[in-house]
């Protein structure tokens, strides 16, 4: 457990080697605190940090390794290559700290640099990279001296979005090659979908959903998470097929289920009508439209009423009904586009 | 750098007035020096035995005095920017005390630490049979209590603008902090340093008061370039006064001139 | 919050220091030159009189002057209420510099005879220069004499921390002429361009000994001991003043001028440790 100021960050987490754990969260969800008190840079004010089976922190027994000692590779956002070295210096530069000779250490780090698909960059200065090389530079640097735990802090926010993908993927294979677990930090769903074997969600200081990707895709357990998979996510009491998820609103399942639940629907299977509908959805509430803007090649719809939700409809549907803020409309959901799993 | 405002001549005379008086302030006193200087003597003076000694021992001082500063001040700046030790506002303020005290006083109060009667002046008078004052070791005293503040503040500000999670990068690859500071801190504030030294040494170089006050004067042994021109003054030798002050203002001319077109913009 | 504070810190250390210096002079002027006027013993003092001299002199004098010219200015503002005297002491060539340069002054007083030379020579000075004074050289040891300084050869001793004054100022050559009387070669450890500076290190007990005036010796007081050399007083110097010929206050300057060189001016001179001219 971390204090900052006002924030508490208290986190209780355990990996398997060769682990990918991406760590997703909104800013100033304790994320980053959270690699930092892991690579020994801040010190927890309460807790244990064990890896690998070696202790690392331990307030109770007043245990602390020195984070030149821990053997944590941290790899930040804007990868902090040391400027006033080359590529080959580097990359080297752990090495030449565990006191190995010059010679045998930029041979390990060139080595390492062909691995990284760098070769022709070894005398390159840090400045005259692009930010994808610059990243397998920092990663190549970190490698190299075999950590226990590799910490990746945003590692594609400093790229643009054209170089992003590529670079992701060459990640990826990266990361799998390496034995040890990775703790990677984003707030970027689709790079903790693609990257990670696992995702950790951080809110406010607490881990508030932990599971495989395609389970938080399915089964968001917080607004922020529903949001970022494109879900529309309620919370209420089951019985039967029936749930109630606020004063006189019911939502409508295709199972019985009972007990604390959540459900969940997609934003596009929601349908909009000016007038009450008689179809054969069985979930029908009324509502107000609060915003509207576009999503895609559909609207996306911001719906106030007995449930609030999200709605996407096309653009010739709110042509059509005459949508905008404050029209007033029935939203539809049929019950077995509902997902429903336990709170 | 792609868009650029266009220059605008015009100064309001609201402004452009005072301006110009402070200019002239500031450069009339120069020009006086220039106009006043004994052109034809100008060599022979430049070589006149009192100047060239003077000259050899300012230098001399000045580097020492430079070379102490670093030695102290860089660790001392490292200090300020980096550590959470108690206390480090107070010490901030001390430090840049010298800044602002008048270099007399400055002197009075090496006397009292390390004159002969000093705090620590008549314990090594008495262990060692060591006097400082009236020695060259007191003229690189006196600049280096004058100068190194500039050094400090100099540095600390490079400490500070500069990146610190380079050093957390560092120690996770397994550095010590002395490869740390060697390897990773000092390259990053080379610049900010060599700024620093090079306005301490001509700090070190202008110092009179403190000098005169605690290693008194002497040919050779403790009079430097600004001690010689007062005793010039003094002897109503004002030709040997005023070729001295050009040396000076050369100096700190071509000092100025350098920093702000290099290592100013690289800091 | 914080910057506030500190900001009024400063206006407030900033006013105090105004107060202080402005309404703090009148509660302990004990020493310091009288103001004119404003002393409460100019009023038991005669009261003026129209031929009396009046208005500002401003006097350029040498620096070993400073006590004794300070001592006749109040006397002489006793005497003559309206009179107001202001000094500007320093090295002798600088004074004659200023002088030289146009300073607008009314009187100049030097610690030689070849400074105010320089004076006559530039044309400055109005009519003849008056010796004032003479004055002579002494060693002067800090108290308690931690050198055993006993007379003049022990001056040449390198063991010893020595203070003597630049031979191109005037008690410099000074010193310079009785050593050469005396055969001494001195071992000086720090050449000062004013003798107070020579005679500080002393009272400082930095230097075991300095040569310096009498004049300066005896306005330290208890502060350093007086050794006085055989046959200093074939080796004197003489103080000279002189009308400077732009002096703005002609009329009252020449009044000061004739109390310098006469009686009050002697017996204050001699009280300073001066020798009569």
């Amino acid at each position: 457990m971390v204090r900052r100021d006002e924030f508490v960050l208290n986190v209780e987490l355990s990996a398997e080697p060769g682990e990918v754990i991406v760590l997703l969260g909104p800013n100033g969800a304790g994320k980053s605190t959270l690699l930092e008190v892991l690579a020994g840079v801040l010190r927890p004010d309460t807790g244990r940090i064990s890896v690998a089976g070696v202790l690392l922190d331990d307030t109770a027994r007043r245990l602390h390794v020195d984070k030149a000692r821990r053997r944590v590779g941290f790899v930040v956002q804007d990868y902090l290559l040391f400027p006033h070295m080359n590529v080959v210096e580097n990359v080297a530069f752990g090495l030449r700290a565990r006191g190995m000779r010059r010679e045998h250490a930029q041979s390990h780090a060139i080595a390492w640099l062909e691995r990284m698909g760098l070769e022709g960059f070894e005398r390159r200065k840090p400045r005259e990279l692009s930010g994808g090389q610059a990243q397998r530079v920092a990663l190549a640097r970190s490698l190299i001296v075999d950590p226990r735990l590799l910490l990746l802090d945003e590692p594609l926010a400093a790229l643009d979005a054209g170089s992003r993908p590529k670079v992701r993927a060459e990640l990826r294979r990266h990361l799998e090659s390496y034995p040890g677990c990775t703790i990677v930090v984003t707030h970027d769903p689709i790079e903790a979908m693609l990257l990670a074997t696992r995702v950790v969600v951080l809110e406010s200081g607490e881990i508030v959903q932990d599971g495989t990707p395609s389970e938080l895709a399915r089964h968001p357990r917080t607004e922020y998470v529903a949001r970022l998979v494109g879900l529309n996510l309620l919370r209420g009491t089951a019985s039967g097929t029936v749930v109630e998820v606020g004063p006189h609103a019911v939502v409508a399942v295709a199972r019985e289920v009972s007990g604390a639940v959540y459900v969940a629907f997609p934003p596009h299977a929601v349908t909009i009508s000016t007038d009450r509908p008689v179809g054969s959805a069985r979930n029908v509430w009324p509502g107000r439209v609060t915003d509207v803007e576009a999503h895609g090649d559909l609207v996306r719809l911001t719906i106030d009423g007995t449930v609030p939700m999200l709605a996407d409809v096309t653009p010739v549907a709110v042509a059509d009904l005459g949508l905008g803020p404050g029209s007033d409309v029935w939203a539809s959901v049929k019950a077995s586009e509902v997902t429903v799993y336990p709170a | 750098m792609t868009h650029r405002r266009p220059h605008d001549w015009r100064v309001p005379p609201v402004i452009l007035v005072p301006a110009l008086v402070g200019l002239g302030l500031l450069l009339l006193p120069m020009a006086g020096l220039l106009w006043r200087a004994p052109w034809a003597r100008f060599p022979d003076l430049l070589i006149s035995e009192s100047v060239v000694t003077a000259l050899r021992l300012s230098v001399m001082t000045a580097t020492a005095a430079t070379a102490l500063s670093l030695l102290g001040g860089v660790p001392l700046a490292w200090i300020l920017a980096r550590s959470r030790l108690p206390g480090l506002t107070v010490v901030r303020g001390l430090v840049t005390v010298p800044l602002v005290l008048p270099p007399v006083i400055g002197g009075v109060a090496l006397l009292m630490a390390f004159g002969r009667r000093g705090v620590v002046g008549s314990w090594l008078d008495q262990l060692f049979g060591v006097s400082i004052p009236f020695t060259t070791v007191a003229v690189v005293l006196a600049q280096t209590f004058v100068a190194m503040p500039f050094l400090v503040v100099a540095v600390e500000g490079a400490l500070r603008t500069a990146d610190h999670r380079y050093d957390d990068i560092a120690a996770t690859l397994g550095a010590s902090p002395w490869l740390i500071f060697r390897r990773v801190t000092l390259p990053a504030v080379a610049p900010g340093i060599l700024a620093g030294a090079v306005l301490c040494w001509a700090r070190a170089l202008g110092e009179f008061g403190a000098t005169i006050t605690f290693a008194g004067s002497f040919p050779g042994t403790t009079r430097t370039l600004p001690l010689e021109a007062y005793v010039a003054i003094g002897a109503g030798d004002i030709d040997t006064a005023v070729v001295l002050s050009v040396l000076m203002i050369g100096i700190s001319v071509t000092i100025l001139i350098a920093l702000r077109g290099r290592w100013m913009r690289a800091t | 919050m914080r910057g506030t504070r500190s900001l009024l810190a400063l206006v407030g250390m900033f006013v105090t220091l105004v107060l202080w210096s402005w309404l703090g002079a009148g509660t302990s002027d004990d020493g310091v030159r009288p103001r004119p006027g404003t002393s409460a013993d100019s009023e038991t003092a005669s009261g003026s009189a129209p031929d009396d001299p009046a208005g500002p002199v401003t006097v350029l004098a040498a620096a070993s002057l400073t006590e004794s010219f300070e001592e006749l200015a109040t006397e002489l503002t006793q005497k003559y209420p309206d009179l107001e005297i202001a000094f500007s002491f320093g090295p002798s060539s600088g004074l004659v510099e200023q002088a030289l340069s146009g300073a607008r002054a009314d009187i100049l007083a030097t610690a030689n005879r070849p400074t105010m030379d320089v004076a006559v020579r530039g044309g400055v000075v109005d009519g003849q220069a008056a010796v004032v004074a003479r004055n002579t050289l002494v060693i002067v040891v800090p108290p308690g004499n931690p050198g055993d300084v006993t007379g003049l050869t022990d001056l040449g001793r390198e063991d010893l921390r020595i203070a003597l004054c630049e031979p191109q100022v005037p008690c410099g050559s000074a010193s310079e002429a009785l050593f050469a009387h005396h055969d001494v070669q001195p071992a000086a450890d720090t050449l000062a361009t004013d003798v107070k500076e020579a005679l500080a290190f002393v009272t400082l007990g930095e230097a075991d000994a300095a040569l310096v005036y009498r004049s300066d010796a005896w306005a330290a007081g208890d502060a350093a001991h007086m050794i006085q050399v055989d046959g200093a007083r074939e080796v004197t110097n003489e103080y000279l003043a002189a009308l400077l010929a732009d002096a703005p206050n002609r009329r009252a300057a020449t009044a000061v001028m004739e109390e310098i060189t006469g009686e009050l001016g002697r017996t204050v001179l001699e009280d300073a440790g001066f020798l009569e001219p």
